[in-house]
């Protein structure tokens, strides 16, 4: 059986890219467009691992962390910004990764078969 | 006053990074992809991604510019429902996208002195500002009227609004409420009509549930 990755990002065409290319390698893929969708997901399927934006409307990257660490403590979590600056923002610790977004998706998908073993 | 100085620096340079890093990532990821793809029809949805992007990139080059230098403003006459014409045409893929509509109700004989280009870059803040508040299948109506001597043009729209405690800052430098944005566009409006004694910006912003108006009214130069 596949494993299920959570891509919550606002931004639908970044959704699309990553999406694709995560399921290049293997993955099923779920998708959020903000972080109470994400929460939802969270709670209602089986997921192994999530990514995560940070600027998002609603509910900030962070808060989302928060909020998914608390409901499933040992979800592999990854931030995918376009910020550079939250690193040193000790909310941003609590991910497995902080990932700055790139036109190459390779560091991306070597990091998710990283923390996922494969 | 240096340290608030540098706060706003800070704050302008992470905005304008992530404003600058986020199309561009996404441009040369549906790119890359291009390189590999045999689907015709998913060639051309990447293609008209890269487009969209490319245009939210000059979107932030226009207001870094527009914010950085103010020419004099060069008037001259012309027919807003014309005008209308051209930023309905300009918006057409985006409202397409967000699956909105753009109305304009503007009398085919209305006649405004202005300067078109800052015109221009003040409808284009204010009806992107109305687009990002919609949820899908939203309204943005443009109108103008006649008032005495002065010319009235608002935009409106069925979206979000800004709940009050925004409503103060909305004017402030790199103040955004938006996941994406450089927080220029309504700073840049409410500048370029400072430039101009004779015009005057008014503006009503309205909670969540109600529509929400931006109002900007020229006078004739020779009113």
């Amino acid at each position: 059986m596949k494993k299920t990755i959570l891509l919550i990002e606002d931004e639908e065409s970044q959704r699309i890219l990553y999406q694709e290319e995560i399921e290049k390698h293997g993955y099923a893929v779920m998708t959020a467009a903000d972080g109470h969708e994400g929460i939802e997901v969270i709670e209602k399927h089986p997921i192994d691992l999530a990514i995560l934006d940070i600027r998002m409307p609603k509910m900030d990257g962070l808060e989302t962390l928060g909020k998914l660490l608390s409901s499933r403590t040992n979800l592999p979590v990854i931030i995918y910004t376009a910020y550079s600056h939250y690193k040193t923002d000790f909310m941003s610790w609590a991910a497995d990764s902080y990932l700055v977004k790139s036109s190459d998706l390779s560091e991306l998908t070597r990091k998710i078969k990283e923390l996922l073993g494969d | 006053m240096t340290c608030q100085r540098l706060a706003a620096v800070g704050r302008f340079s992470a905005s304008l990074a992530h404003e600058i890093r986020n199309p561009l990532a996404t441009i040369g990821g549906f790119a890359k992809q291009l390189l590999d793809l045999k689907d015709p029809a998913k060639a051309q949805r990447n293609l008209k991604i890269i487009v969209s992007e490319i245009e939210k990139l000059e979107d932030v080059l226009n207001n870094l510019l527009e914010f950085s230098s103010f020419p004099a403003a060069k008037k001259h006459e012309f027919l807003l429902r014309e005008f209308f014409d051209e930023i309905v045409e300009v918006f057409s893929i985006r409202m397409e996208k967000r699956k909105a509509v753009l109305r304009v109700d503007v009398p085919p004989d209305l006649v405004l002195s202005a300067d078109k280009a800052q015109m221009g870059e003040v409808m284009r803040n204010l009806i992107t500002n109305s687009l990002d508040s919609l949820s899908s299948s939203g309204v943005v109506t443009v109108k103008a009227w006649r008032e005495d001597a002065d010319v009235i043009i608002e935009v409106s729209d069925n979206g979000t609004g800004f709940p009050p405690e925004q409503q103060k800052k909305v004017f402030e430098p790199f103040f955004t409420t938006k996941s994406h944005g450089t927080g220029l566009g309504l700073t840049i409006v409410k500048k370029l009509y400072r430039e101009e004694p004779r015009r005057q910006y008014r503006h009503r912003l309205a909670h969540r549930g109600r529509n929400n108006r931006e109002t900007v009214s020229s006078r004739r130069e020779n009113a």
